[in-house]
């Protein structure tokens, strides 16, 4: 027997036999999911007939058993809006938002029910990188930079070692920009990943809620925070109070029960 | 035979026309003949006159001691446009006669031409004088202008005026307590409050004029901050960019009087408000019996050669020694604000002014499923933004939806007007005929200083049935349109928005798939993203060693020695599998041939045996190895040329023993 041909049946016997052990993994997985699509659609029917409770419940279900899509949390914030839970349904259009920026329902609802923006407005020089921050997700500004990166290393690749000849000019013109566009999405991507993963954010979800100069009710009261009102978490006091900062610059305490983090 | 008359001459009448009935056609015809006559006697008389002529006098309100510049202009087409003579002035003294100039503009096709002359005259008394109209004498016929009069006061004099001293008026000051009191009652502003009481909610007129008698003034600015008037709203009326005086008399004394602005108050609250003043400061001109006592500052271009060459009004700066600062203060007005009469009818709107009251729909006769638009008009004076809603009557044949107003603020004069649309989208609940009732209004008309009730018309309305479901339209100016079809267009104003919700919930797009989270949190991906640096550094380490290679041939021969021998022998061993004697000993000898100039970095073609040997010798390679070489170069040169051809096996022995004799070589060398 030929080389070739031995190799492709070698092949062909290792797929099948990693297929055999992973088919009961897989099947589970099918069975999960066509479960996770009914339970969507009865959440979804739910909310038509107008019992926001129960299809709220049934999204937070979805989303507790890992199936965090931007639609889960899309839906589950109308719900709350539905159901009067301004500061909450924020909360989950911020979610969903994180994973599907550009979506123009989510962000319509949420520009409906936020509060008037405290955040002071940002140079207008920078007002493209802004847009930019907020129109890709995390995700996408690490694939854009590995693509960036890939190339720029298959540019540099070519350029260094001469060859093949007919790539090395084309090589060395696209060196610089795409170099220059790696080192563009990585602080983009710096900037998103600090602004999502290490700088906590928060949303009140009890209107008029009171923020006080310490952490508890007995020091003296300094703000009064409407609901949906979007703060930096700074930390947990050991009381069940949390110090937060306005994005105006203004910090406090408010309790716990009165926030839910994004 | 009679006689007639034709054009008022008498004419022999012939025998035909004797007759009365003749004689009055004939009568007729005359007056015809007259009043044609007369027409084109007006026509030639009155013909356009080609030119214009126009006389003014500047300022035409004077005092004894000033002067007034009387100016006449002649605009015309033509292009022998004659010279305007100058009348005669009595009772005024011709100080100057202005010379004579010309202009000319173009407006399209057609070229104007102006001629403008004048003098500049000082009146000998007191009174109101006319000044005749200047006349041009143009085709052999004179042509007159207008005449201008000019009324003389006396001298002014140093005493304020009773009406402004009644004011409280806050003159300009400086920081030269001469100059302020040469500027008492010469330069200061005037606020004006009409009327100064008022009813909450009336609107009321203030406004702010420099007065100034006989003292120039250059860059007057306002002092910041201005006037807030933080209890009533403003609305402004008149703010001119620049100051436009105009002569005024105020008791025997004569003023500049410019507008600084004029703004509409509507106070908010009710009781005894003492406006904040307006400041403004400019630069003030010093008469010259000041100039040499005002004390200034020595700066470092006194004394210098330039100053008599910049002492003149042309070179006008900052700078100038004969200007001096004033600040400038309105004086405290006192405003009145009453509340609104009492008893307060228990339906008053809290609207206040002086408005009417219409009521429209868009179309009176509508299917069951459409919607009508209801206009509630105000019009009238006042402040329009402060007009209250409506409330509407008890309308249950409709659904109403929320209303929108759009108000039309207007400056009449100087007060406030304008209109005030309020807009209700009307959806009826039943087929039939259904009446909109009047609307109500009461309102507080300060002119009267009573309440006034405002009723609107009865609106009678055919409401027809529909069969069956038609999509919803929107009725707009007796034009349906149907909304999805236009669904897009929010900017048409036909469309209003009659309800807000958050868009709704999204039905497909669920993948249930299980969130991986961020990609980047993989150690898998994280360790990949070594791999194209890695793939880099290969590449230089590999291009640098490519390029030593190159830069050093007798290096590069050495080091494929072994694997260029290599490939020689293979062909030996194919030779030898094809029983091919010639090429296998010519293999044989270029493998090791080839093995020892390439570690000798020696041309392969000019290398003797003896001379490689001795070579080999040099470098310490014993001679057993030296003469193994030499047998198997002889061997290999004599048996090419031998008939006799050797054994399969005698060349794999041969081939055998090359072999290990290169590799040991490769291992001396």
């Amino acid at each position: 027997m030929k080389r070739p041909l031995k190799f492709i049946i070698a092949t062909f016997c290792i797929i099948n036999c990693v297929f055999i052990l992973c088919s009961p993994l897989l099947a589970e997985e099918q069975i999960n999911q066509r479960a996770a699509r009914e339970l969507f659609a009865s959440a979804n029917q739910l909310y038509q007939q107008g019992k926001f409770d129960e299809a709220a419940n049934l999204y937070k279900r979805l989303l507790q058993a890992g199936y965090t899509e931007a639609i889960v949390w899309y839906n589950l914030g109308n719900t709350y809006v539905k159901l009067g839970k301004l500061g909450n349904a924020i909360a989950a259009y911020e979610r969903a938002r994180r994973l599907n920026p550009r979506e123009k329902d989510l962000l319509e609802n949420l520009k409906q029910i936020s509060p008037p923006e405290n955040e002071p407005r940002p140079f207008i020089l920078l007002l493209p990188f802004f847009f930019i921050l907020d129109f890709f997700t995390l995700n996408e500004l690490f694939i854009l930079g590995e693509i960036f990166y890939v190339l720029s290393c298959l540019v540099a690749i070519i350029a260094i070692l001469n060859s093949p000849q007919r790539l090395v000019s084309l090589s060395r013109l696209l060196i610089k920009p795409l170099l220059v566009l790696f080192v563009l999405t990585l602080v983009f991507f710096a900037f998103k990943y600090h602004r999502e993963l290490i700088t906590q954010y928060g949303i009140v979800t009890k209107d008029k809620t009171i923020a006080h100069s310490g952490p508890g009710t007995e020091f003296t009261e300094i703000m009064i925070l409407p609901e949906g009102t979007k703060f930096k978490f700074l930390g947990k006091s050991q009381t069940d109070w949390a110090r937060i900062k306005t994005l105006d610059g203004k910090s406090g305490y408010i309790a716990l029960e009165n926030f839910e983090l994004i | 035979m009679g006689d007639y008359t034709v054009l008022g001459l008498k004419t022999k009448s012939d025998s035909f026309l004797s007759n009365s009935s003749e004689k009055m056609v004939f009568k007729k015809i005359n007056i015809l003949l007259i009043i044609f006559l007369l027409l084109y006697l007006i026509q030639t008389n009155g013909e356009a006159q080609p030119f214009t002529i126009t006389a003014e006098a500047n300022p035409n309100k004077i005092t004894l001691s000033e002067t007034l510049r009387y100016i006449v202009k002649i605009t015309g087409t033509t292009q022998s446009l004659p010279n305007p003579q100058l009348p005669e002035f009595q009772d005024f003294i011709v100080l100057q006669y202005l010379p004579l100039s010309h202009q000319i503009f173009q407006s399209g096709t057609t070229i104007e031409i102006s001629k403008t002359t004048g003098a500049v005259l000082k009146p000998t008394k007191v009174g109101t004088f006319t000044i005749p109209p200047p006349t041009v004498v143009f085709n052999n016929k004179t042509y007159q202008g207008n005449a201008v009069t000019v009324e003389v006061v006396k001298e002014s004099v140093d005493v304020l005026p009773r009406e402004l001293a009644e004011l409280n008026i806050v003159s300009a000051t400086t920081d030269n307590a001469q100059v302020n009191k040469w500027l008492n009652g010469r330069l200061f502003i005037l606020a004006r409050a009409v009327p100064a009481e008022v009813y909450i909610g009336q609107a009321l007129t203030l406004s702010f004029y420099i007065y100034s008698d006989g003292v120039e003034i250059t860059a007057p600015r306002l002092i910041m901050p201005e006037p807030q008037f933080n209890d009533f709203l403003k609305y402004p009326l008149k703010e001119p960019t620049e100051l436009k005086f105009v002569r005024q008399a105020v008791g025997e004394r004569l003023y500049n009087v410019a507008l600084i602005r004029s703004l509409a108050l509507i106070p908010t609250k009710t009781g005894t408000f003492s406006l904040e003043p307006l400041r403004m400061n400019c630069r003030v001109a010093l008469p010259d019996f000041l100039r040499q006592q005002s004390p200034r500052r020595r700066g470092f271009f006194d004394d210098s050669p330039w100053d008599s060459f910049f002492d003149d009004s042309f070179f006008f700066s900052p700078f100038d020694k004969n200007l001096i600062s004033a600040v400038m203060s309105s004086q405290p007005v006192e405003i009145k604000v009453l509340p609104v009469p009492e008893p307060v009818p228990p339906n008053y709107s809290g609207t206040v002014g002086n408005y009417s009251l219409t009521a429209q729909v868009d179309r009176q006769t509508v299917n069951e499923d459409e919607l009508i638009t209801l206009k509630l008009k105000f019009t009238g004076s006042g402040y329009v933004e402060s007009v209250a809603e409506p409330k509407l009557p008890s309308l249950p044949d409709f659904d109403v939806f929320s209303s929108r107003s759009k108000s039309n603020v207007m400056v009449v004069g100087e007060n406030l007007g304008g209109e005030k649309e309020f807009e209700y989208v009307l959806r009826p609940k039943r087929p039939g005929n259904i009446v909109i009732p009047p609307v109500e209004y009461v309102l507080f008309n300060p002119e009267t200083r009573s309440y006034q009730t405002l009723t609107t018309n009865k609106i009678p309305l055919e409401i027809a049935a529909v069969k069956k479901e038609q999509p919803l339209v929107v009725a707009a100016g007796g034009k349906k349109e149907n909304l999805s079809a236009r669904s897009g267009d929010t900017e048409n104003p036909s469309i209003m928005t009659i309800g807000k919700d958050i868009n709704y919930i999204h039905e497909d797009g669920f993948k249930a798939i299980k969130g991986r989270g961020y990609i980047f949190n993989s150690s898998i991906i994280l360790t990949l993203q070594l791999l194209p640096a890695l793939l880099v550094i290969t590449a230089v380490l590999y291009r640098r060693r490519q390029l030593q290679l190159a830069a050093d041939i007798g290096l590069t021969r050495r080091r494929y020695a072994r694997e260029v021998a290599g490939k020689r022998l293979r062909q030996a061993k194919n030779a030898i599998k094809h029983a091919n004697s010639d090429l296998f000993f010519a293999a044989i000898s270029r493998a090791l041939r080839g093995f020892i100039a390439d570690k000798l970095n020696k041309p392969d073609a000019s290398l003797t045996v003896d001379e490689a040997i001795n070579e080999l010798c040099l470098r310490a390679i014993s001679s057993e190895y030296c003469q193994q070489i030499r047998k198997i170069l002889d061997l290999c040169d004599t048996a090419r040329y031998s008939p006799i051809k050797p054994s399969v096996s005698e060349m794999q022995q041969l081939c055998s023993e090359t072999e290990q004799l290169i590799d040991s070589l490769e291992k001396l060398l």
